[in-house]
């Protein structure tokens, strides 16, 4: 009887052991291989190359609506005005871009690096501004708050919350204390003028962008902004890829290309605005932005919505935007210079059917072309007898918006905010694609489509949002 | 905690006032077999009806106390229960007849206990060493196959030591990313059955989705030598596993080995040799050369021939010819096992020792698996209370792994033209000779200059002491530990098509696992009086598990010297995977209660606590009740019924989930440092509900065992269903959120089945014998209820189907794109004059078959045994993603109707001015050529749901065996007296199946998925024939 006494004592202390000592011996569930916080410095490089994906991903969509590009891979393409979705660029800005950013502003608040705060509310201002013009109602006020059904911002909000991030932003970089970024911002390498000069021309573009609704209120809103603007081709903002991180349009569209793997080449619209065919002279970027196929030696683009038919393609080393070390180029001092003649046009009351415009508009108009011209290496030679051909140098009093819109339609290739002019302007007289998605009965594409992952997992905000792919913007609107 | 450290203290309490007042003569003796008269160790011996008892020792020896008048009554598996009643006499001897009835059989159910299956309340099933010996299958699950009543066991094709997948009972577990496989328990020891799929993708140019899609990985149970096992329990629902508590929610696989008998030394050896051939393969078109709308597409030209929609093949013409690469490609495999076995036992002790050597070389060219394993085991009796065993199995294996999945073999093949021979694809000079430059790789330079190199070292092993702490009470601890290193490795250099977007890379991954295993019990027994005994057992369990140091070296851009070595990459990176560490503390008990021979409860309950949930909600406890009733012991004596008896249960299993989920992380951003330099790390788009909860599984499970005419027929039939309730899925949520996945307690999904297993001894002479056993299972499953803010959850996409679940929904179904119809359902034909699919996702088919079916038959004639097993699986839709790509390329036989003018049943669709639309019959006369068979659009022929998702049904001849046990006559006393068996073995020798692509039966996904129901870019299954000696000495 003792004996099971003393057994019976040995199992109480026993079990009581493992029992208290349970807590502290259960407590492993911490990932050792993960970090639980990072740096202001370790996330910015992050933030800054998935917004360089985010104008990658927009740009392989909305410059086929634009016709710049087309689908090499047959018909119902996105060049035929089909829905896109532009998934990933969705998952991009909501999961890579907006959470690294909202830290760096959340970590430099209260650590006192405005410099980072700085930063990152331009860059977050630059993403709403990549998300509304793909997709108009996006959701931002509840957006990464792990909230699974955050409700949509109206797009007429999402603008106002752009400029007061880039104002916002400008303050806080002028505050010129703590921390200041180097290598991590790979962007701008901490030159800390040259985010203060974006910022404003991002103010400019996004003005711009309405004045559809109010022509003087935008021109006049972007000329006060562009003072401060970009001023020069170092301005601009781009990312730099190298050996390691593959330029995007050399990866999944040249290389992917050379293994038969075709996605998209360039448009007749584009090619076409360079071969003389529009315009009536040749543009010296010809040769160096657009590549022969093999054997080919007349300039063809593939007619929007025709899937085929190009000489061209983007080839790995001959073409300017898609080699290995291509840069993605999100804004330019070229782009600036666009917005300041189209501002001045429109501030002196010019519309799109009137011609004419100040000698400052007509100046900003060559100094786009110029620009863009010494970005991709064209010859001095060549830019200059280019510059002279009676077909350019209209002379002040017989600039059009078409003018000055062309030329940023070719200095601006393969950024998406082309697509924000054609809309505005209900795409001049591009032509109609062939076999053109039939559901839009005539007009023009409008949005990109919300990802089915939003129509499945946050559908009643998504629904409540949702329009069909012909019916124009807010932003549009008069 | 306190509440339930009180009930134990109760349980304890209650445990320890039993068998106070035994008296009685001490009785010993030696329990022998009566085949071969060696001791049988752990026979279970017991005082009818006063529930006192004890097992004989590793010899056969056993001492129990008992009073005159006393009946002991010897059980052990596969034996009759032998009766002494007790006279006085203090030595008694007993010899153990072994039973065909398997009426007194005895399984061994959850924590090794072993039962009398009459007392069980719940379904349960054993398949023998014989069974698994016969199959010829070298991985342990996949010899289940067709054996197991309720069991969808699927192969991952026909890769040397490819993975076996196994489900019992169902999908219970809503995640993608779980794998609802069964624990695997060998003599106590949880081992790992996991299969890592790894990540070894380069940063760009692959379109797969996934690596598990690239390699067909080993699952680790095949690392388990056949040889060393004795016996497979299958513990197939909650009722039988609860005591395992959460890991084992998905059923249990109970695996007892074999160990030493006393007497003189055994030496047995074991070895065979084995040729595997390919299976079915596709039909391929033999009249056309490659080309394009009938136009011959040269070499070397400025196109790419990767087409066969060219010109017919003139007969008359002698240098063309067409070759079947989807057989030709395929080699003949061999494979070659040697096992020999040493045991001996004795007074104090046993040792059980083998080795192994199993290597089969693969159909696919240069891809084979290679395992040698080493095993010792045994026990020692210190005293005559204290006895300890041990057992250490070292296993070593791997191969040369085939690349599968996209942009490998299986997609090259598939657009290799008919006009060539695939393996014809070296130059003189040792170059690469690629007629299909710039569009993929030759799939035989693939393999031969590209596998995947993959090497296993494993340690398995355990430490058992068992203590007679006094006649009614016992103790036992247990510790185990199985440990792996895996290491992988894959060079893909800039020669490849694979490697180009990367200038070449390579892949080194080292994966650790470690788990150790600490299990201690108590258990006590007691006769109340003559008709009622009861037994209580209390126990704890801790458990840790890790993947500790696992991670990948990835080079990318190769660059001279040009070497196999990571330096020889311009780009470098290593990412560590999650070491996946958790603990689980668990206390539980078990008591059973038993009236005479008629009626057996069984109550179990367990308390785990778990590190991965939030502290708040990580201790939950389960109970488990369960009855067995033999209702024939209170009829009448009857020739027709001989046995019958009903069983019911109700049991709940709780489960926690994957570890980390609750944290917030930061990882390293891929392809980081960019350009080699500047460092980046990314938010984790994973996170948790921070009041995660435990899921639960409530099973409700009736059946019941009836054998007829002297035991002469059986049919054994199970009904259940279980309730997955508050599930924890990984739920891919808005990324609006800022994350991708969210794991949240959600919904439910209800699995009902029915199982039934019959058997018949249909003649039983002396010389010959007929015996027949049949299997059936039919499981349903259906999600019930989802989340409001989740609609579906997808697991796979692809653009001709994709696997998801809806609220309502059957688990298992797929989903695709039906031709766009008429409001009447006619199809809608569109202005070309083709058919044209919606874009919008239609459910049709389910992955998951309607019923399985095996039967065996089994026939002896003196020393000859003949065994064929039929395996039926009724349903199961599989989508081969192999095949639209061969239909594109004009590969496939059904594409041989070409040229020829049609008119498509259907209707053309007119919009009316007043907004409605008209439907007229199609009329539009079209060509069978490309416009068909590769049309540039998805929305065609080869994108339509009813094309591309195909009935997987098949009936097969899973084994045949033919064995022959030499007579003593010819070997006399020879060193081989203690017997000699030849036996062949054929495995797949007849398939019958609708499935137009490979045998079905081969995962794309691999093993240890949810991602069933695609099958085409994994190796295909194969034919086997296996002939083997075994000799004992």
């Amino acid at each position: 009887m003792k004996k099971i006494v003393n057994i019976k004592a040995i199992m109480l202390v026993l079990l009581s052991t493992f029992t208290w000592g349970c807590k502290d011996f259960l407590d492993v569930n911490v990932d050792p291989t993960l970090k639980s916080d990072a740096t202001v410095q370790e996330l910015l490089p992050t933030a800054q190359l998935f917004t360089s994906e985010t104008s990658y991903q927009q740009a392989f969509v909305a410059c086929q609506y634009a016709q710049q590009i087309g689908s090499a891979t047959g018909i119902n393409g996105a060049d035929a005005y089909f829905e896109a979705e532009n998934a990933s660029g969705w998952a991009n800005m909501y999961l890579n871009v907006i959470p690294q950013l909202n830290t760096i502003i959340k970590k430099g608040s209260s650590e006192n690096i405005p410099s980072y705060v700085g930063i990152a509310k331009i860059m977050l201002a630059y993403s709403l501004g990549i998300a509304t013009t793909n997709w108009e109602n996006i959701p931002y006020s509840q957006a990464d708050q792990k909230n699974f059904s955050a409700a949509y911002d109206t797009q007429q909000s999402i603008y106002t919350s752009i400029q007061k991030l880039l104002d916002e932003g400008i303050v806080e970089i002028a505050k010129n204390t703590g921390a200041k970024p180097g290598i991590d911002d790979m962007i701008y390498a901490g030159d800390m003028t040259k985010w203060t000069k974006l910022a404003y021309s991002l103010k400019a573009r996004y003005a711009l962008h309405l004045s559809n609704q109010n022509p003087t209120t935008a021109a006049q809103t972007a000329l006060a902004a562009l003072q401060n603007a970009m001023k020069s081709n170092d301005d601009d903002f781009q990312l730099k890829y190298n050996s390691k991180n593959l330029s995007p349009w050399y990866s999944r569209v040249a290389l992917a290309n050379t293994t038969s793997n075709l996605s998209v080449t360039y448009s007749s619209t584009f090619v076409d605005m360079m071969n003389g065919k529009t315009q009536g002279v040749v543009d010296p970027r010809l040769p160096l932005v657009v590549a022969f196929k093999r054997g080919q030696t007349v300039y063809a683009g593939s007619a929007p919505g025709a899937g085929a038919g190009s000489t061209v393609d983007f080839s790995t080393t001959l073409s300017w935007h898609s080699t290995i070390n291509s840069p993605i180029v999100m804004m330019s001092f070229a782009e600036v210079k666009a917005i300041e003649a189209e501002a001045r046009f429109l501030a002196a009351g010019g519309t799109v059917s009137t011609k004419g415009a100040t000698p400052e508009a007509y100046a900003a108009y060559l100094d786009l072309i110029r620009a863009n011209m010494s970005k991709v290496g064209v010859s001095e030679a060549n830019r200059n007898t280019f510059l002279s051909a009676p077909q350019i140098n209209v002379g002040a009093s017989n600039l059009t918006l078409q003018h000055i819109f062309q030329e940023k339609f070719k200095a601006n290739f393969l950024i998406g905010d082309i697509w924000t002019d054609l809309r505005k302007y209900n795409y001049f007289d591009f032509p109609m694609p062939l076999n053109v998605n039939p559901d839009l009965a005539g007009k023009r594409i409008a949005r990109m489509r919300y990802p089915s992952s939003e129509l499945t997992r946050n559908a009643k905000n998504a629904e409540a949002n949702i329009k069909a792919p012909g019916v124009n913007m807010w932003l549009f609107t008069k | 905690m306190r509440i339930k450290l009180q009930y134990l203290c109760f349980l304890l309490a209650l445990m320890l006032s039993f068998g106070l007042h035994a008296q009685s003569v001490k009785i010993s003796g030696k329990v022998t077999s009566s085949e071969d008269g060696s001791g049988l160790p752990g026979v279970s011996i017991s005082i009818k009806g006063k529930k006192v008892g004890t097992n004989s020792d590793a010899n056969g020896n056993y001492s129990i106390s008992a009073s005159k008048g006393d009946v002991l009554s010897f059980s052990f598996i596969g034996t009759k229960t032998h009766t002494e009643t007790v006279n006085g006499k203090t030595t008694i001897n007993v010899v153990l007849e072994s039973d065909n009835s398997e009426l007194n059989e005895v399984v061994v159910t959850a924590l090794g206990q072993t039962q009398a299956k009459r007392a069980i309340g719940y379904s349960i099933q054993s398949v023998k060493a014989e069974e698994i010996k016969n199959s010829g299958n070298q991985n342990v699950v996949g010899a289940l196959q067709g054996k197991i009543a309720g069991a969808v066991i699927t192969g991952s094709g026909g890769a040397p030591g490819a993975g076996v997948n196994i489900i019992l009972r169902g999908v219970t577990s809503l995640s993608g990313s779980s794998d609802n496989q069964p624990l695997f328990v060998i003599d106590g020891i949880i081992i790992s059955n996991g299969t890592s799929g790894g990540n070894p993708l380069p940063s760009a140019g692959s379109n797969s989705p996934g690596a598990s899609e690239q390699f067909a990985n080993t699952n680790r149970a095949a690392d388990i030598n056949p040889d060393d096992i004795e016996n497979i329990s299958v513990l197939k629902g909650p009722s039988a596993t609860a005591l395992y508590g959460l890991r084992a929610s998905n059923g249990a696989i109970i695996i007892t080995t074999k160990r030493a008998k006393s007497g003189k030394m055994r030496v047995s050896f074991n070895t065979s040799v084995g040729v595997d051939v390919l299976g079915k393969s596709p039909s391929i078109q033999t009249k056309f050369l490659q080309g394009r709308f009938g136009e011959f597409i040269p070499l070397n030209g400025s196109r790419t021939p990767f087409q066969s929609l060219g010109p017919v093949l003139d007969p008359q013409n002698t240098t063309d010819r067409i070759y079947d690469n989807f057989r030709g490609f395929f080699r003949t495999g061999y494979s070659n096992n040697n096992n020999l076995t040493i045991t001996k036992g004795s007074e104090k002790g046993n040792v059980y020792f083998s080795v192994g050597r199993n290597y089969q070389s693969g159909i696919v060219p240069n891809t084979d698996f290679g395992r040698t394993s080493v095993k010792i085991a045994g026990s020692y009796n210190v005293s005559k209370k204290l006895t300890v065993s041990a057992s250490l199995n070292y296993v070593n294996s791997g191969g040369n792994r085939p690349p599968s999945g996209d942009k490998s073999i299986f997609s090259a093949l598939a657009y290799w033209p008919n006009t060539y021979d695939v393996n014809d694809y070296l130059n003189s000079d040792g170059s690469p000779k690629n007629i299909l430059p710039g569009f993929t790789d030759n799939p035989r330079y693939l393999v031969e200059k590209s596998p995947r190199v993959d090497k296993v070292d494993r340690l398995i092993g355990d430490v058992t002491l068992d203590y007679a702490i006094n006649k009614w009470l016992s103790a036992k601890y247990q510790v185990t530990f199985d440990t792996f290193n895996e290491t992988r490795s894959r060079q893909v250099d800039s020669t490849f098509d694979v490697g180009i977007p990367v200038k070449g890379f390579l892949v080194k991954e080292y994966l650790n696992y470690q788990e150790w295993n600490s299990n201690f019990y108590l258990t006590a027994k007691k006769d109340f009086n003559s008709n009622w005994s009861g037994s209580v057992m209390l126990g704890n369990s801790i458990v840790n598990s890790e993947r500790p140091n696992s991670y990948y070296d990835r080079g990318e851009g190769w660059k001279a010297p040009f070497s196999s070595d990571i330096s020889s990459y311009r780009n470098q990176q290593t990412r560590f995977y999650s070491p996946a560490h958790y603990r689980i503390v668990s206390f539980f008990a078990d008591a059973k209660l038993s009236y005479k021979d008629i009626l057996y409860l069984n109550v179990t309950g367990r308390n785990d606590i778990v590190s991965t949930l939030p502290v708040a909600n990580n201790s939950f406890f389960y109970p488990s009740f369960s009855a067995g009733y033999v209702f024939s012991e209170q009829l009448p004596k009857s020739k027709i019924l001989s046995y019958g008896k009903l069983r019911a249960s109700w049991a709940q299993v709780g489960k926690g989930t994957d570890p980390y989920v609750t944290g917030s992380y930061f990882n390293i951003t891929d392809n980081f440092p960019f350009g080699n330099t500047v460092p980046g790390f990314i938010r984790r788009t994973i996170t948790a509900d921070p009041n995660l909860k435990p899921e639960r599984t409530t099973s409700i499970e009736i059946g019941t065992e009836l054998r007829f005419a002297n035991n002469r027929f059986m049919l054994d039939a199970t009904y259940f269903t279980m309730d997955s309730r508050d599930q924890i899925v990984n739920a891919p949520v808005s990324n609006a959120s800022g994350y991708t996945n969210y794991y949240t307690n959600i919904g439910l999904i209800r699995n009902q089945g029915i199982e039934l297993l019959a058997t018949a001894k249909i003649i039983q002479a002396k010389n010959f014998s007929w015996d027949a056993s049949l299997n059936w299972a039919q499981t349903r499953g259906k999600v019930i209820e989802m989340p409001a803010e989740l609609k579906e959850i997808a697991y796979y996409d692809n653009v001709v189907g994709s696997l998801r679940v809806r609220e309502g929904s059957n688990v298992g179904d797929l989903w695709g794109y039906d031709y766009l119809r008429a409001p009447d359902g006619r199809p809608l034909i569109n202005a070309t004059g083709f058919p044209q699919t919606s874009t919008t996702l239609t459910q049709y088919g389910n992955a998951l078959p309607k019923w399985i079916g095996g039967l065996t038959n089994t026939f002896n004639y003196k020393g000859l045994s003949i065994s064929a097993l039929l395996e039926w699986r009724q349903g199961g839709d599989v989508i081969d993603l192999g095949e639209r790509n061969a239909l594109r390329s004009g590969l496939l036989e059904f594409s041989e109707r070409r040229y020829e003018q049609v008119v498509f049943n259907g209707v053309v669709a007119t919009k009316n001015t007043d907004g409605t639309t008209s439907y007229a019959p199609n009329t539009r006369a079209v060509y069978l050529d490309d416009l068909l068979y590769n049309p540039s659009s998805s929305t065609r022929f080869n994108g339509w749901s009813k094309l591309n998702i195909q009935d997987g049904s098949w009936f097969r001849l899973r084994t045949v065996n033919v064995s022959y046990q030499l007579p003593k006559s010819l070997i006399g006393n020879s060193v081989f007296k203690s017997g000699v068996r030849v036996s062949f073995t054929g495995t797949n020798l007849f398939l019958n199946t609708p499935f137009r692509g490979y045998d079905p039966e081969a995962l794309s996904f691999g093993s240890g998925t949810n991602l069933i129901g695609f099958v085409g870019r994994n190796n295909p299954s194969t034919k086997s024939f296996l002939f083997s000696v075994s000799a004992n000495f």
